[in-house]
């Protein structure tokens, strides 16, 4: 990331020393302020959701859904021991409700206790094409905006399309 | 948008059944919101002093005219560019994008609803990957980075054709 904003911020700076220095600092002016705006609109959202959340949390929702995924994670992640795949199984369950701050340590603590390198792959690979159900911050934003039109269909389809594709490629292009 | 309140009242009837607290539910939610935010805060200021400099350089606009031949091949809007760019990389970053494409296109326009679409369907490819990996003995990530993204781009050409129909 260090690169990626090196390059950024570097490039746009240096050519407008030349065409137009003194849009520099005004630029930067809006960017910060926007970046407050936005910020503050961001809090909001997620006070709302990470609040609904911790009523999920404590209703113990995340951990039944882990129950529930047992049987498939089993066949997907064979000759993985049962402490290993309760913690994927939370780590998938917290995934799917969008608690990505939760599911995060739970994810790296899977790829750890894992064997395989193929199924560290698999987890990985299902993680970051990503699985949530209801998304639920870019709802939020639009719901802000006055959006009429809905996302939430084409959304979901493409997650279930896409995390099959992914365990399909995955099963195909990852030796043992 | 009947999703939004659905999913507040479906909460409220699941807290109200199980007993759950629901005002300390909430002011534990907003103070982890809060905590969340402080972490976030010096990131989305940062890039967004980089994207309004990007922005008035210049150097955006040129960009997404460079990319506009192999985009407008694969059906992909070019209002995209930067978003296709910042997806893998991080999570805040391309948040602001988003609320970029919604303030200049307008929130329900095809390309906003594309945006919209690939941000709930991929995921911070290069975050996720590093830091799963982190604790790991063997940290070779293999194929894990080139399938993921293969399969974003995937999603991204679905996205735009789904979006059209829908």
């Amino acid at each position: 990331m260090n690169i990626v904003f090196c390059l950024i911020i570097v490039l746009p700076v240096s050519y407008m020393l030349f065409t137009a220095p003194e849009s520099v600092m005004p630029a930067i002016m809006t960017g910060g302020e926007a970046g407050i705006a936005f910020s503050l609109k961001l809090f909001v959202i997620y006070g709302v959701w990470m609040s609904v959340m911790k009523v999920l949390e404590k209703s113990g929702l995340d951990v039944r859904i882990a129950k529930a995924l047992m049987p498939f994670t089993k066949k997907l992640f064979r000759g993985e021991c049962d402490e290993c795949l309760k913690h994927v199984n939370l780590n998938l369950s917290a995934n799917l409700l969008g608690m990505g701050g939760a599911a995060t340590p739970l994810g790296i603590k899977s790829v750890e206790l894992m064997q395989s390198q193929k199924n560290k792959i698999m987890l990985v690979v299902i993680n970051a094409t990503s699985i949530q159900i209801i998304p639920t911050t870019i709802l939020s934003m639009r719901a802000a905006m006055g959006a009429t039109t809905d996302i939430m269909l084409p959304t979901l389809f493409i997650n279930v399309l896409s995390t099959a594709f992914a365990i399909a490629l995955v099963e195909l292009l990852v030796k043992k | 948008m009947v999703i939004i309140p659905i999913l507040l009242l479906l909460t409220f009837i699941i807290a109200i059944v199980k007993k759950i607290p629901l005002y300390d539910s909430f002011t534990e939610g907003i103070k982890d919101a809060l905590k969340l935010m402080l972490n976030l805060l010096p990131y989305l200021m940062t890039i967004f002093f980089a994207i309004e400099l990007l922005r008035a350089s210049g150097l955006s606009a040129m960009l997404s005219k460079l990319l506009e031949r192999p985009f407008s091949l694969l059906e992909i809007p070019k209002e995209l560019s930067e978003l296709l760019i910042l997806r893998p990389l991080s999570g805040s970053g391309s948040l602001v994008v988003l609320q970029n494409i919604y303030d200049t296109y307008g929130v329900d326009s095809y390309p906003a609803r594309v945006a919209s679409v690939l941000m709930g369907s991929t995921d911070t490819i290069m975050y996720v990957v590093a830091v799963y990996f982190s604790s790991s003995k063997n940290k070779k990530s293999g194929l894990a980075i080139p399938i993921s993204i293969f399969v974003s781009l995937a999603a991204t050409f679905v996205a735009c054709l789904l979006c059209k129909i829908m």
